[in-house]
């Protein structure tokens, strides 16, 4: 079986019919070897070290866990204690952590052998700089674009068959954004379903999420991640038809934003078959995302300024351009500012909460552009417009997810949002799953 | 209240950025200064919406933000 073969098996099916842990290994290597250097989706790649634990795994034999002997990524902003974590940054240029983060750990422990860290943004909350310690990954549907980060990385290596699935974190649609550009499934599982512990983020926002090529390898790395793979809690698939599913829509969100047309078209398609699955479609009001962006941006950036300020002082030449401004710029709010906003994200986490008595689940699109260069504007990034549909749930804390939906004339992947209710997010993956199971989208890749 | 213009606005925050920095110990470059200028002024808009939203401190009383 060639490594292109392999390369876009399910986990399930890889665990089932691939071969040993030496031989997904040595597939997925080969694979980074020949496209990596075009695509930027790693900072390090660990061949050695995934050699080594996938011959360890076979030598001891018998399946210990959902994951046994499938090479995973992880985003180099969550601690590995055998490999360095940079976070794409000078300043960790030579890092190597003592221990794993939490995460890493329990997915070792569902036997998954880690290959290598992805590529990201410098910690998460820059744009590309030209002084990164990796230069930006590409797009594998079209290299002549960037990807959509912030964990760009994690998606190009899912999407290229660099890996069977990935961790990334998602602070305002970090996950769920590249997920859709990449056309793979990104979930942003509920606020603290998974550990942040050995991961840079923002406390109040942030959630380290799986990326996979379908919505069950998905539910296969919360498994694994979250330690319930190892308890023995292994989620079942849902069964066939979504049944009486309520399925809201938000227009007056979609209104705060011209998205692109080709997005635009594939929003309804997907409504439209949710519908042909049986589900029920309610309009919803009351729900706006302008203030929410707002606060998000300012509770991001007084965060991420408090985790950074010492070390800047210290060191700012080590920080990419980029970077120096993005993570200085909280230093200007006012006290007052972050209180508000934290008080915005109570109310507003109430109202999305209380959506819920009405619906099952929320449809919007994931992304209202369909290139890295279109959001990376400036004044759209720095409006929050390419966020408007991701960040609103991280101020929530509900799980969302970004499910592929189709793709634009020029072969760009699109994807869709479903948002689930607070601590519900095994009904999300099932509703997502039976839409992405009537649909041919997630059978599609690039550079196969 | 005197309304400021935009371009007054963000000379205001220039200064603004270039005190602050040398308050903090940043040492920025011109260049950043500007790029930081830009920034602060985008960040302090979003930050400005959410004081437009009315609310007062009102510790520990959701029954009198209820009744606003």
């Amino acid at each position: 079986m060639s490594s292109g073969d392999l390369a876009f098996r399910s986990i399930t099916e890889a665990a089932r019919e691939g071969g040993s842990a030496v031989q997904l290994t040595t597939a997925v290597l080969s694979r980074i070897e020949e496209l990596d250097p075009g695509l930027h989706a790693y900072v390090t790649v660990a061949a050695e070290i995934a050699t080594q634990r996938a011959t360890d795994l076979d030598v001891r034999g018998g399946r210990r866990g959902p994951l046994w002997g499938i090479p995973v990524g992880f985003k180099d902003n969550i601690a590995t204690a055998d490999m360095r974590t940079t976070a794409n940054s000078h300043v960790l240029e030579t890092w190597q952590p003592t221990t794993d983060a939490a995460v890493v750990a329990n997915m070792r422990r569902a036997g998954a052998v880690v290959i290598g860290k992805h590529n990201l943004n410098e910690f998460g909350w820059s744009l590309p700089s030209p002084d990164d310690l990796t230069p930006a990954p590409r797009n594998p549907w079209n290299t002549e674009s960037a990807a959509i980060g912030s964990s760009s990385g994690s998606a190009v290596a899912v999407a290229a068959g660099l890996c069977f699935g990935a961790l990334g974190t998602d602070s305002g649609g970090s996950v769920r954004l590249p997920a859709a550009n990449c056309g793979v499934v990104g979930l942003k599982p509920s606020h603290g379903a998974l550990p942040l512990e050995g991961a840079f983020g923002v406390p109040t926002l942030s959630d380290i999420g799986p990326i996979a090529r379908c919505v069950n390898d998905v539910r296969l790395l919360m498994a694994a991640a979250s330690g319930a793979a190892e308890r023995g809690s292994l989620p079942a698939q849902g069964g066939e038809g979504l049944g009486s599913i309520r399925v809201g829509l938000l227009p007056a969100l979609a209104r705060t934003i011209e998205v692109d047309p080709e997005i635009g078209r594939a929003y309804l398609d997907a409504v439209r078959e949710l519908e042909r699955l049986g589900g029920r479609i309610v309009e919803l009001s009351g729900i706006e995302s302008e203030a929410a962006t707002a606060a998000v941006r300012v509770i991001l950036n007084a965060e991420a300024y408090a985790e950074h300020a010492s070390s800047i002082r210290r060191h700012p030449d080590r920080y990419g351009a980029s970077a120096r401004v993005h993570l200085t710029q909280g230093a200007f709010l006012g006290a007052a500012d972050y209180i508000y906003a934290l008080r915005f994200l109570k109310r507003y986490a109430a109202k999305v909460d209380s959506l819920f008595d009405s619906v099952d689940c929320l449809v919007t699109p994931t992304a209202p552009y369909l290139t890295a260069e279109e959001a990376r504007r400036p004044e759209t990034h720095r409006a929050g417009l390419g966020d408007m549909f991701t960040s609103p749930f991280n101020l929530s804390g509900n799980p969302a997810l970004s499910v592929p939906a189709g793709f634009s004339s020029a072969k760009m992947p699109i994807g869709i949002q479903i948002v689930g209710r607070m601590q519900d997010d095994q009904r999300l993956l099932w509703i997502a799953e039976q839409y992405e199971q009537s649909t041919p989208w997630h059978t599609q890749h690039p550079l196969g | 209240m005197t309304e400021v213009m935009p371009d007054e606005r963000r000379r205001l925050i220039k200064e603004y950025v270039r005190a602050s920095a040398g308050v903090l110990s940043f040492p920025l470059k011109d260049d950043e200064i500007h790029a930081l200028t830009v920034a602060v002024d985008g960040l302090l808009a979003h930050a400005e919406r959410l004081r437009d939203t009315g609310d007062l401190p009102m510790p520990n009383s959701t029954e009198v933000e209820s009744h606003r």
